[in-house]
Formats: structure tokens, C-alpha cells, sequence
């Protein structure tokens, strides 16, 4: 998966999603926040553990984080 | 006179592995706060935790939250255990891969602690930085 695909998926979701350095901050409707790697622009391809951990700050499951 | 502390201090482990599913990938993972990055290599994953971790601290703090609270879970911790059983200690860490082969870098799992200093005032990073007297330690064995 992309960042681009992640930023799609999460929107949907009603997350906030903005810049920070070589991240970006995302921000679920109840206020937690998370971290995502952007370190190669927009086109990031992003893992497969990275993603576990972001279900785990979330509270989501894979199963959300389809398209 | 106020004597409220100004920032507020965290000391992290991170693990720093090869990515198994994205070829050139490097994932690294801060357990006491379960914050998980990436970089394009080991020490580009290790600055990008540093940062991560940071962020999510400092909004955790601005929104009264404490970041310690997210911990990993028990069987990261455990591998984390496992790990530092093997590995070797590196002094300095940036010279230690500089000397690694391609191959050899594939194979190898890092282990880190560093401090991560939120500006309470600011709910700003004031700094995050690998601590110095503590070295990374390394290993060349991923399924530990």
C-alpha cells in the first residue's frame, strides 16, 4: 500500500491528516494521534508492520484499512 | 516563582529491522510508546522513530494524555529481551553499517535507546537524540 491509498482510506474514516517534518500527523475524530512515514513523498510504500501499529493506536483492524 | 518543570523527559527503546513485505524498506519501532516508522536505511529508520515518537508524545502531553500509555505489545517486548541477548554493542553506529556489505545489511536487527524531550510550554519536541553513553547494540540474526 501507498501513502496516497492510506491518506484515501483514512479520509474516509473522518481522519485528519497534516504535515509534520518527514510525517504525517493523523488524527482520529476522538482526538488520538499517530504517526505516518512520508519520507519518499506521497509515494511511500508503506508495511505491512507499520500498519499493525497504526491499527493498534486506532483501534482498527485490517479489515478496515481496506480499500 | 514557578517551578513547574518546563519539559518533560522520555527515555525509548527502539528495534530497527529490515522490512519483510517492501524490498529496501526498514521499519523501526519504538516500544514504550508503540510508535512505528520507516526509513530508506537503518539510520534514516532510526531519525524517523526519533521524529515519530516526538510527535506523538508532544500531542499526547498537549492533550493531557500520557504517550506511555500506548506501550507495545508484551511479545515485542520480548523479542526486545531476545535481541539484546545476541547482540553486540556498536559505538558508533553510523561507522559500524558504513562497513556492512549490502547482504550482510539485510540480516541485521538494531537496537536503540534514546531520550525524547517535550517543551511543556510549547507541547513542542525539544530534542530527541540517541543517548551517547548507551550504545546501539546490533545483530546479524532477524528471526531472534
Amino acid at each position: 500500500m501507498r501513502l496516497s491509498d492510506l491518506h484515501r482510506i483514512l479520509g474516509k474514516r473522518g481522519f485528519t491528516i497534516e504535515p509534520a517534518a518527514k510525517h504525517h500527523k493523523v488524527t482520529a475524530p476522538d482526538g488520538v494521534a499517530y504517526t505516518i512515514p512520508c519520507h519518499n513523498g506521497m509515494r511511500t510504500e508503506i508495511t505491512k508492520i507499520y500498519l499493525k501499529g497504526l491499527c493498534r493506536a486506532f483501534g482498527l483492524t485490517e479489515e478496515d484499512l481496506r480499500d | 516563582m514557578n517551578t513547574q518543570p518546563q519539559r518533560e523527559l522520555f527515555f525509548c527503546w527502539a528495534v530497527i529491522r529490515p522490512a519483510d513485505d517492501v524490498p529496501g524498506q526498514w521499519v523501526s519501532h519504538c516500544l514504550d510508546m508503540d510508535v512505528i516508522s520507516q526509513g530508506n536505511t537503518p539510520l534514516e529508520a532510526v531519525s524517523m522513530v526519533f521524529e515519530a515518537t516526538a510527535i506523538v508524545a508532544s500531542d499526547d502531553l498537549m492533550k493531557g494524555r500520557n504517550p506511555l500509555d500506548r506501550r507495545a505489545p508484551a511479545e515485542d517486548w520480548e523479542a526486545l529481551d531476545r535481541l539484546q541477548e545476541k547482540c553486540e554493542s556498536v559505538t558508533n553506529l553510523e561507522e559500524f553499517l558504513s562497513r556492512l556489505s549490502i547482504a550482510e545489511n539485510q540480516h541485521l536487527a538494531l537496537v536503540v535507546q534514546f531520550k525524547v524531550q517535550v517543551d511543556l510550554r510549547t507541547h513542542q519536541p525539544a530534542e530527541s537524540r540517541r543517548i551517547s553513553r548507551m550504545p546501539a547494540l546490533a545483530c546479524q540474526q532477524v528471526a531472534c
